[in-house]
């Protein structure tokens, strides 16, 4: 299986060589291909080349998005600046990859800065208005968040993202009623997003709609056999309904998959103890105390927006 | 003898009528309570500031009409205004009004005496017969003495109830049952102005007070008395990690030895469990394995005040923590057998407690239905919040939940006056009008205490209150637990000292009885282990009740009670 890649990276290696080192077409159709096989680094490389061929633009936008591919986002947001100052008029897609790369440099401020001005020049545009949303929410700026998510599901009301970045929103500013409907629409655009239909399972529960939160866990399952955070759901949903066995069957499932899942392993123990199997309930406990040591804390997702100063 | 004064009373009720609805009202200026929080800051962002403070509910003067303590913050490095009132004791005077009597009764400080107070704590700790009263600090503890003559005298050195480290919440407890009472206080964190350092929030790099974690926690600490005027004091084995904010106290074992809680601020939660043996009294550490160590999601919540009550009524003690925001407030259903289920989803909590700083609390009857129901004092922690998360605010609404058969809904029409904003800490619930419902006072932070007059409890239903006097174990039965049958549903109460957030509840026990005109069977289990059959009750009054000698007395409760 390994072979293919290297196959696919010799082909393209010799592309280069026959195409010529400096012609800019050709560098950037190599770093198109190189982006599409799944290599960022080598079509950073030709982008470069191509940067130092032609510092135009287009160049140093096809740099930056190659950077931020290959996880480098400082780099990338270096590369997209030069774009930005050199193109003649705004560009979505440059706005867009730009503050993308703000946001995961960590400079989500300056993100929002450049997703509200793109945001200005193409209000139609519902991924800058989808980015610039979701950068919000990352920002405990809830109810600004709420506003452009909404904006951006009325422009593009058939993008399913639009509603799940708005459920998250909604959730994170405890409605979570608003929050349901709103990952309720996500999952009827994109039945297939798993993690909709598990936010929607988890919004339900606290709404105590355990009926409904179920189906939302078991829509997920379909989708993603096996996912540990809807299975963790579902036992939960018989722990608080007073059926043990059910809980532990959910539990030992999502295990199956992630032999640490923390809430899992918590909830496990909790069944366990209901049913007097103390002794395993006991071992569950220490298994959770190592997860818990380890500091992951992977079930977490409203209250991460928790403001935790620092020192300075 | 003080509560033998009281008159008796006992007014048959009349029934209530249906669907009445209650709410809170703003009674703090009528009433002539005038206490403003000082929380010493200049700006500077000591963590101490954002702690304080509580109130305690107790009547120390015998004469049947519940007092009120409050606990005062003091002038930190840098603060200007350099001046405190220090804290205030108010009489209630038996006609909707309390007078300032801190300084007649002593407690009034001298400026070299101030510190910075956090909670406090009162209880007959010498067996005299009078509410006694410890003030927690940022550093020792104070023990007053109650002298039965209306004034109290403080003991040196806290007749050794004291540690230097920063306590906020305690409770008075018997874990070795030789019937004095003992002290459970709950240490934060291992903070000294000395060691402040500036903070920033991540979002904004705003000047904010350092999250907990920048603070090792510290071991809270048991002070056992030692039935001679003096305590002994220890650390708590197994709360080295704890951060502790709120202590309760319940027998969840349902073995008559009482079990500690702890609610611990980012740090999983305690459950002591005790046991009395010849070399003391031995702490086991339970709150994991007993499921009330973390929520549902097995992560710790930043805990903040806590309470036991029987929230389904299934005859087991229930607890509910209050968190952060963003973590709901917690309610932990009672299973029996030690084990409880973080069921905050299916009590109908999570909704609606998650964008609320929560501290102070109580599970009470506030419509006399029998059903306990819940209230919230909120209030963040950063004046600045709303500029760093914009769906947020420093002064934040109280919440009031009512209880409809074991499920909690919000009820925003009862909350009234406790809908205002304010920086909420402490709260207590306590009849200070004696008209037949639970009303509230609330400590804030940096802000004036309030006093919060139920409207329309008592016309919603009869209720019937008890006040214990122990005579075989602690003079006032706390850790006694009372089974009531009549009115809607069989009601468990215990007589706590101590809970809520750095504050304590009124020492009589509250029930609900709907359109009851009386309890048909009251029965104590006391303290000392002995259990008491009373028979019925009326309605309509505060029964005060001795251990072996039944129903000794009752003041009438009702209209008219307040003239």
């Amino acid at each position: 299986m390994r072979l293919i890649p290297s196959l696919g990276a010799a082909l393209l290696l010799s592309a280069v060589l026959a195409s010529g080192a400096q012609d800019p077409e050709a560098l950037l159709r190599t770093g198109q291909r190189w982006l599409d096989a799944g290599n960022p680094r080598a079509a950073v490389e030709s982008f470069r080349r191509l940067v130092a061929a032609a510092p135009d633009s287009r160049s140093h936008y096809y740099l930056g998005v190659a950077l931020l591919q290959d996880d480098r986002p400082e780099e990338a947001v270096d590369a997209l600046r030069r774009a930005e100052s050199l193109a003649e008029i705004p560009n979505p897609a440059l706005t867009l990859s730009l503050g993308t790369a703000l946001l995961r440099s960590g400079e989500a401020e300056a993100a929002v800065l450049v997703l509200e001005e793109g945001a200005k020049h193409f209000p139609r545009a519902a991924p800058i208005l989808i980015q610039l949303g979701y950068t919000q929410y990352t920002r405990l700026d809830g109810i600004s968040a709420r506003a452009v998510l909404r904006r951006a599901r009325a422009v593009a009301p058939n993008n399913a993202q639009a509603p799940f970045y708005l459920g998250l929103a909604e959730a994170a500013l405890g409605a979570l009623e608003p929050a349901a409907e709103a990952f309720g629409k996500a999952v009827i655009l994109d039945p297939r997003n798993f993690e909709a239909h598990v936010a929607l399972g988890r919004t339900l529960s606290q709404l105590g709609r355990p009926e409904e939160a179920r189906e939302a866990y078991r829509a997920a399952l379909a989708e993603a056999p096996g996912l540990p955070a809807a299975l963790v759901g579902l036992g939960r949903l018989e722990l608080e309904e007073g059926r043990p066995e059910g809980a532990v069957a959910s539990f030992e499932a999502a295990l199956a998959a992630d032999p640490g899942h923390r809430q899992a392993l918590y909830n496990l123990a909790a069944a366990l103890s209901l049913l007097g199997r103390s002794e395993e309930a006991a071992q569950v406990r220490r298994r959770f105390a190592e997860a818990a040591a380890s500091g992951d804390d992977p079930g977490r997702s409203l209250s991460r927006t928790r403001s935790k100063a620092r020192p300075r | 003898m003080a509560h033998l004064r009281l008159v008796f009373a006992a007014l048959l009720a009349a029934a209530p009528a249906a669907g009445e609805d209650f709410v809170f009202v703003d009674r703090t200026e009528e009433a002539g309570i005038r206490f403003h929080h000082e929380d010493g800051g200049s700006g500077r962002r000591y963590v101490i500031e954002i702690v304080g403070a509580g109130v305690v509910v107790f009547d120390y003067d015998g004469d049947g009409w519940p007092d009120l303590f409050f606990v005062n913050g003091h002038p930190l490095p840098g603060d200007s205004g350099g001046a405190t009132v220090g804290n205030r004791l108010f009489r209630n005077r038996g006609d909707g009004t309390f007078r300032d009597r801190t300084e007649a009764a002593g407690l009034l400080d001298p400026p070299d005496r101030l510190r910075y107070g956090m909670g406090a704590v009162a209880g007959d700790l010498d067996g005299d017969g009078d509410p006694d009263l410890l003030v927690t600090h940022f550093g020792e503890e104070r023990l007053f003495w109650n002298r039965g003559d209306g004034t109290f005298g403080e003991a040196s050195g806290a007749a050794g109830a004291t540690d230097p480290r920063w306590t906020t919440s305690a409770a008075l407890f018997d874990p070795d049952r030789d019937g004095d009472l003992d002290v459970y206080a709950a240490n934060y964190l291992d903070y000294a102005i000395e060691r402040h350092r500036d903070c920033v929030s991540p979002v904004r790099e705003l000047l904010a007070y350092c999250h907990p974690q920048e603070y090792p926690g510290a071991p809270d600490s048991f002070f056992e008395n030692l039935g001679d005027g003096t305590f002994r004091a220890s650390p708590v084995p197994g709360s080295e990690d704890g951060k502790g904010l709120g202590v309760v106290v319940s027998d969840v074992g349902e073995d008559g030895a009482p079990d500690v809680h702890v609610a611990n601020d980012t740090t999983p939660n305690f459950l002591f469990r005790t046991v009395a043996g010849p070399d003391g009294v031995r702490f086991f550490e339970e709150g994991l394995a007993s499921g009330v160590a973390y929520n549902e999601e097995g992560l710790p919540e930043a805990g903040m005040g806590n309470d036991f009550g029987d929230v389904d009524r299934d005859g087991l003690m229930d607890l509910v923590v209050t968190n952060f925001d963003f973590e709901t407030n917690t309610l932990y259903r009672n299973l029996g057998g030690r084990l409880f289920l973080d069921a905050t989803a299916s009590f109908g909590l999570g909704s609606e407690s998650l964008t609320e700083l929560a501290f102070g609390c109580d599970l009470a009857d506030f419509d006399n239905d029998g059903w306990l129901d819940l209230v919230v004092a909120n209030g963040h922690i950063l004046d600045n919040i709303a500029r760093i998360q914009s769906n947020l605010t420093f002064a934040q609404p109280g919440q009031v939940f009512t209880n409809d058969r074991g499920r909690l809904r919000r009820r925003r029409r009862s909350e009234g006056d406790f809908a205002r904003p304010r920086v909420g800490r402490g709260l207590a619930s306590f009849d200070y009008d004696l008209d037949g419902d639970l009303d509230l006072v609330l400590a804030n932070n940096r802000g004036p205490a309030e006093l919060l007059e139920n409207r329309g409890g008592a016309e919603a239903g009869n209720a019937v209150g008890l006040l214990l006097i122990g005579t075989e174990g602690n003079r006032e039965g706390v850790g006694a637990r009372v089974r009531l049958e009549g009115g809607p549903v069989v009601q468990q109460e215990e007589r706590r000292a101590g809970a809520s957030y750095l504050s304590q509840h009124d020492p009589v026990l509250w029930f609900g009885l709907g359109a009851a005109v009386g309890a048909d069977q009251v029965s104590v289990r006391w303290p000392s282990g002995k259990e008491e059959a009373l028979g019925s009750l009326p309605a309509g009054a505060v029964h005060v009740l001795k251990e072996g000698a039944g129903r000794v007395a009752g003041i009438g409760i009702g209209a008219g009670a307040v003239r």
